[in-house]
């Protein structure tokens, strides 16, 4: 509560008197609390308490009008002091104060503020002595004492008071009530909840106890029903080698076998001179009903209707290529055997199912319907452009299957389109002469025209330095008969690119092409036939496969490595 | 696994460096196929005008129909071309390996008398697609 008068009747709690605290106080705001005199020397803090302090007294006026700075008085001796505003200087109190009005000071029947100032004598109570029947105060040495005193009590008091002001004590708003009651309803339901989902679980992990014993149980009769039924196969072999074991005595016309209705199998021969004991206490058994023999599922075969997918074609092809290699690992040559060959292909790897069709073809197909069904002229006509471009994009595949058929080429390269495809060069057309593939008449002299010589022409492209025929090398492909490479390509480089005879990619079989083809050139150089490296123990087939892994190497390197060296020094005697 | 990989596999298996390339040919021809296909479900009209202006003319020669491969392929699959052809040829060479190794099992079955492999023969004597794969061999 801020108060001008900080000694009248209206001072409502202790006085802090002294000098060291009106020097504390010099410029400082001053403050009353209800119980004492507090100087707050933050001026935010004051402002702030006077903010809080106007709120709680809802006072009309502004807290800071009421408060006003106490400057700085010297302290004289013996008198007390009086702070500025002086009992003369301002009324005893103000009645119209709101604070006085709570009190009910204005009526003057009631005695005012229990703790109204001894200043102001009460007259209905004589025993009450008021300040001035004391007399004047005296200044003496026990006065400085206690004024020394109370400055330490002031302190103290300005230092709790501070802290307990600053901290407002915010007394919960009715919205905040009903949200800590709708919390702690909130709280119960989930402790409700989890005490249910509690006892669920309880109950659950009874159930699963059961279920446990139960299925416990049931292991235990099926282990038993194991056991029992070991025994009984036991007891049937048994039954089935005397049944299956030829004796003279069993072959007795005399000796007869009884299957009795309790299973338990009396065997009777009158002349047997080997004592059959009868087999006893077989529990009846009972057999299960026969499960039904379903024949395992007949792979179909997934014709597709002549003319109706052009990629029939291509699927039936890698259809024979995949049936080719497994009648040839298993040594077929034709026959029944070789037609089933090609049945469990067909039904193994649903070939005949296989591709996706020439999309460009349906998707012409699509078009020509949609244009057909529609009645939007603008529509029908843009369907139409679009199929007209269709059927040009599609013209990709007619010009890649050229190629495939040996156009421009005269004969048909496998490998051909894959090369083009994959390097961005087709090695059987790369020479920088070549030209229309597609129309090989209209240059014959071109350089596609001249590459037949090289795969058909024998082996004079091969080593055109020797004549000499080694024999592994005819009409552009291996010959070793009964070796997986048997039929390989062996044309000799035909490509330009960088590299020349040592690049694969120059090459129109490839790797295989280049190491064939130059193994070839070394045995034509050194005049030494196929069949004389053999009988020198020189594995011709490895060394095919590593001059594909390294061109580079020489022939007395794979002579050295595969065998047959003694090959040359034959030759050297001979004078080669 | 890259394409030499599998031609190794596909050698092993058995398979000579002609039926590789022939192999390699018809993976080549598949490729083209999933491309068109990819093209009809993705291409704007755009994109369909120029390529069919670039396929009207007939290529005058390997260099001319590589390039217009080279950019069908572009067009559709655009900086990852390169790496389609690849992904497309190895496809179609795994689905030969396993195709083989699968042939080859049945057979093996089929010898052993294995009646599901029996009756896969029987039920399809006088088809004349497997006849026609016969011829081909």
């Amino acid at each position: 509560m801020a108060n001008n008068d900080i000694n009248g009747s209206d001072d409502l709690g202790a006085r802090i008197q002294g000098g060291d605290y009106d020097n504390n106080i010099n410029g400082k705001e001053s403050y009353d609390t209800p119980f004492a005199r507090v100087t707050i020397q933050n001026p935010e803090i004051a402002k702030t308490i006077l903010d809080i302090d106007a709120h709680t007294v809802e006072s009309d006026t502004p807290a800071t009008q009421n408060l006003e700075p106490i400057i700085n008085e010297p302290f004289r001796a013996g008198e007390r002091y009086m702070g500025r505003n002086s009992v003369s200087q301002q009324p005893a109190h103000d009645e119209n104060h709101p604070k006085y009005k709570s009190m009910g000071g204005s009526n003057p029947s009631l005695p005012r503020d229990p703790r109204q100032s001894f200043n102001d004598k009460d007259y209905r109570n004589p025993q009450i002595r008021t300040n001035s029947d004391y007399g004047p105060t005296k200044n003496s040495s026990h006065m400085t004492n206690s004024l020394g005193k109370m400055d330490e009590m002031s302190k103290i008091l300005k230092a709790e008071t501070t802290s307990e002001i600053v901290t407002p004590i915010v007394l919960p708003s009715e919205k905040e009530n009903t949200e800590l009651k709708e919390s702690e309803k909130a709280l119960k339901l989930a402790e409700e909840k989890i005490a249910s989902l509690e006892a669920a679980n309880k109950e659950l992990g009874e159930r699963v106890s059961k279920l446990e014993e139960q299925l416990q149980k049931n292991n235990d009769l099926l282990e038993g029903e194991i056991e029992q039924a070991k025994k009984t196969n036991e007891l049937l072999q048994q039954l089935l080698n005397q049944k299956t074991t030829p004796h003279v005595e069993d072959t007795d016309p005399n000796t007869t076998l009884t299957v009795v209705p309790n299973n338990i199998i009396d065997i009777t021969n009158t002349d047997s001179r080997l004592a059959i004991r009868p087999i006893t206490g077989i529990a009846p058994i009972e057999t299960p009903p026969p499960v039904p023999q379903t024949p395992p599922p007949i792979p179909e075969i997934v014709r597709i209707p002549e003319g109706e997918d052009p990629n029939r074609r291509r699927n039936l092809t890698r259809a024979s290529i995949i049936a080719g290699v497994v009648a040839g690992g298993v040594g077929l040559l034709g026959g029944a055997q070789v037609a089933s060959v090609g049945i469990l292909v067909c039904a193994g790897t649903g070939v005949l199912s296989w591709g996706v069709g020439l999309i460009g073809k349906r998707q012409i197909n699509s078009l020509e319907s949609q244009i057909n069904s529609t009645q939007d002229i603008v529509l029908r006509e843009k369907l139409i452009k679009r199929q007209e471009n269709w059927k040009k994009v599609t013209k990709i595949t007619d010009y890649v299957k050229a190629i495939a058929k040996g156009a421009g080429t005269g004969f048909a390269i496998s490998g051909a389109i894959s090369n083009l495809f994959m390097g961005g060069h087709g090695l059987a057309w790369n020479r920088p002469d070549s030209s229309s593939f597609l129309n090989p008449t209209s240059n014959p002299e071109s350089g596609l025209g001249r590459q037949q010589a090289g795969p058909t022409g024998g082996t004079e492209g091969v080593n055109p330095e020797s004549t000499f025929d080694s024999g592994l090398i005819k009409d552009g492909r291996v010959v070793l008969p009964g070796d997986p490479s048997n039929g390989n390509l062996a044309t000799g480089p035909i490509g330009n690119l960088p590299g020349g005879e040592m690049n694969p990619n120059n090459f129109a079989g490839g790797q295989s092409d280049l190491g064939w083809w130059k193994l070839g050139k070394y045995l034509s150089a050194n005049h030494i036939s196929v069949s004389d490296l053999q009988a020198a123990g020189g594995d011709i087939h490895r060394m095919g496969y590593a001059l594909q892994e390294n061109p580079s190497l020489s022939f007395s390197e794979l002579l050295s490595r595969f065998g047959g060296e003694s090959v040359l020094n034959a030759n050297a005697s001979l004078g080669r | 696994m890259d394409i030499e990989q599998l031609k190794n596999e596909l050698r092993t298996l058995g398979f000579t460096e002609d039926k590789l390339n022939q192999l390699l040919d018809l993976a080549t021809e598949e490729a083209l196929s999933v491309a068109l296909e990819d093209l009809n479900r993705t291409g704007d009209d755009a994109t369909m005008e120029e390529l069919a202006n670039l396929m009207e003319a007939q290529p005058t020669d390997a260099n001319d129909l590589t390039n217009k491969v080279n950019i069908l392929f572009e067009k559709i699959y655009h900086q990852n071309a390169d790496t389609k052809k690849i992904e497309l040829i190895s496809s179609y060479l795994n689905g030969v390996i396993e195709d083989t190794k699968k042939a080859k099992d049945l057979y093996a079955r089929y010898q052993a008398g294995d009646p599901t492999a029996v009756a896969t023969v029987k039920a399809q004597e006088g088809n004349p697609d497997v006849q026609k794969i016969q011829d081909m061999m």
